[in-house]
């Protein structure tokens, strides 16, 4: 993911005028003073946007970006197992109330670990250990209000 | 203090329950603090419901020690599987895992945890004799100083810590930006929630920190160069093999971290995360051997390791004699103290010397059986790392959704970390450093909520940031580290300018 420098300093400087655009035209000034709410969030953007220009024109001034080493190249396989290993972040994110924790844990995990090379009868039963362990650890010993789900009222 | 009070301190501690007591407490500290994912807090949250059957020194024992372990046990899952346990654990997270990628694993946790003990212990004496000294440094501290210490941290952060000073200053900045989403500190107006109640309440920095360091380190895994085989963690010699060489090469930065890190962990808020950082930044900076740093030297380690062990017991101070706690975890232990009829204040050095100098004993008792724990912690994590990356990630994922989880009890925790690890993951591949994003949103409200106040108390004038003599200092050491990589870019176009006038002399 590597993008090359003057890209960012770009991109830096669009987020710094997005951000300070946003600050000064939403936030409301404090009467009586200069400094609101706004202040902040405008310095943080001039540096950003400061912070951007200089690295692109460093970058021009040079030639090249300062850290160019030999890009790595993930492949396919490399790439879709990052994608469902982000995806199945999300999934836990959407669906956890509804599905519980431990049946969507163990599904994802067991997922991720055949992604990244176990066997899936190895993926399983330690997704299953470390959903189910985990879930009393937090759930029974921590009182953290994890999602039953569908398993409500069985455990 | 008198001896004689010291004395029965120690007659109250060495007693078999409260031993005991620091014992199991320590252990237990130890091992959640060394797993992703659990935090400090949850730690003590749940060892308090312990405390109600214990006796008042017991209970204090309990608190102390889980709370200084489990803040120390962070170092470890941080050099070993690049996940910090504390913002100040991020401030050399970085150089202790390259250490670890080299085989150097054992050297790194050995020069971390002796460090740490130390610290520690140098902490606790400073707290025994001069307390009373240090709360009322601590209580010179105004607005203006707060601000000049924090400004003075996110700078050491930004420009010293890291290689690329411009992307390291972007970092930080980044950091500030981030830690602004919520509601404004002065007026209360909420920004950049886009009307999300979550937004709103800002973005809690253990998510945060849990997907830059863990998600993120797994996309690197995931997505890094295959014909890299990634091995398990090697383990060359052990914790203390090469350690008094290195102690002694590096005494200086042993007392000099633990001198820093006792005098502005007294500080209120972010001290010892504070210190933890200035600390890494002085080692590279008077170091003999600057280029090393970053590529897995022990140098840094122990100059920010002395730093945020000393600062532990030194944070204490705010809450013993002020009864004001610097952050959740005092605040909870100064609970437990009211609950058991020790009220902490200025008055509790004076009216009950007995009981202040056994918390301090707690702590040198707990400081050194950090090393001996803490040796077993790494042997420990020795076995769980023999466990193949590709079954150790996702089972740390699932440590890392869940802890994210409960911080809030929601989801939302979750998103925060899945989208910081991707966004860190971005950064990361394109030289930004990680770890000063996570100090500028731990120490970017304490910055601006100072900066208002002194705004206010000055009525907007300048010359007000350096009118108190701390200020002053605070803030001519700040424009230093500006003036400095400034200074090295105009010495580099000077040289290159005469390089190309007389070539070859």
């Amino acid at each position: 993911m590597k993008i090359s420098d003057k890209l960012l300093g770009v991109f830096f400087l669009c987020l710094a005028l997005a951000i300070g655009g946003y600050a000064l035209t939403t936030f409301p000034s404090v009467p009586g003073t200069d400094f609101g709410p706004s202040f902040f969030p405008v310095i943080v953007a001039l540096l950003l946007g400061a912070g951007g220009i200089a690295i692109a024109a460093r970058s021009f001034a040079a030639g090249k970006d300062m850290d160019e080493n030999a890009p790595v190249r993930p492949d396919l396989w490399q790439y879709t197992t990052a994608g469902f290993t982000l995806l199945s972040v999300l999934v836990v994110i959407l669906l956890l109330k509804r599905v519980g924790y431990i049946p969507l844990l163990t599904v994802t995990t067991t997922i991720v670990m055949m992604l990244m090379g176990s066997r899936w009868t190895t993926s399983l039963l330690l997704s299953l250990a470390t959903a189910v362990g985990s879930f009393y650890l937090f759930s029974r010993v921590f009182g953290v209000p994890l999602p039953e789900g569908v398993l409500a009222g069985v455990i | 203090m008198s001896l004689a009070s010291i004395l029965d301190a120690g007659l109250m501690v060495l007693q078999p329950e409260v031993l005991i007591v620091i014992l199991v407490s320590s252990a237990f500290g130890l091992m959640v603090g060394a797993i992703p994912g659990l935090t400090a807090t949850m730690a003590i949250a749940l060892v308090v419901p312990a405390t109600f059957f214990m006796s008042p020194l017991s209970a204090v024992a309990a608190i102390v020690a889980t709370s200084a372990m489990a803040i120390s046990a962070g170092d470890i899952p941080g050099a070993l599987l690049r996940i910090p346990g504390t913002p100040a654990s991020a401030a050399y997270t970085d150089e202790a895992f390259a250490m670890t990628r080299k085989g150097l694993a054992n050297q790194a946790l050995g020069a971390s945890l002796f460090c740490a003990a130390s610290g520690g212990l140098a902490g606790s004496v400073l707290l025994l004799i001069a307390g009373p000294i240090l709360s009322r440094w601590a209580l010179q501290f105004s607005a203006f100083e707060f601000f000049w210490l924090a400004l003075l941290g996110l700078s050491t952060a930004a420009l010293i810590s890291s290689g690329d000073s411009i992307k390291g200053a972007m970092s930080v900045t980044i950091g500030i930006g981030i830690s602004m989403v919520g509601l404004d500190v002065m007026s209360g107006h909420p920004r950049f929630a886009f009307g999300s109640p979550e937004l709103m309440g800002g973005v809690s920095f253990i998510p945060a920190m849990i997907g830059m360091f863990a998600l993120s380190q797994m996309l690197h895994e995931i997505l890094g160069d295959k014909t890299v085989k990634t091995a398990p963690v090697s383990f060359t010699g052990h914790p203390f093999q090469g350690l008094f060489a290195n102690l002694r090469r590096y005494k200086i930065n042993m007392l000099r971290g633990a001198s820093l890190g006792a005098v502005i962990g007294a500080l209120p808020g972010a001290g010892g995360d504070i210190a933890a950082w200035i600390a890494y930044g002085m080692a590279r900076r008077f170091s003999k051997t600057p280029e090393k740093f970053g590529t897995g030297h022990v140098e840094g380690i122990v100059e920010a390791g002395s730093a945020n062990n000393s600062g532990l017991s030194s944070a204490w101070i705010p809450g013993l004699f002020f009864g004001v706690p610097g952050d959740a975890i005092t605040a909870i232990a100064i609970g437990v103290l009211f609950m058991k009829g020790l009220t902490p204040g200025p008055h509790l050095f004076r009216d009950q010397p007995t009981m202040f100098a056994a918390i301090v004993l707690i702590f040198f008792v707990a400081n050194i059986l950090l090393i001996p724990l803490g040796f077993l912690t790494i042997g420990l994590f020795r076995y769980i790392l023999r466990i193949p990356r590709r079954v150790i990630s996702p089972i740390i994922l699932v440590f890392c959704i869940v802890g994210s989880f409960a911080i809030e009890n929601s989801t939302y925790g979750v998103t925060v970390m899945l989208v910081m690890g991707i966004v860190a993951y971005i950064l990361e591949n394109n030289g930004f450093p990680i770890a000063p994003i996570i100090l500028g949103l731990v120490i970017g409200p304490i910055l601006e909520r100072n900066f208002m106040m002194s705004v206010m108390i000055s009525d907007g004038s300048v010359v007000a940031f350096f009118e108190r003599p701390i200020s002053l200092v605070l803030g001519i050491i700040t424009l230093a580290v500006w003036g400095l990589p400034l200074l090295r870019w105009f010495w580099s176009l000077q040289k290159r300018s005469s390089e190309t006038a007389h070539p070859g002399t």
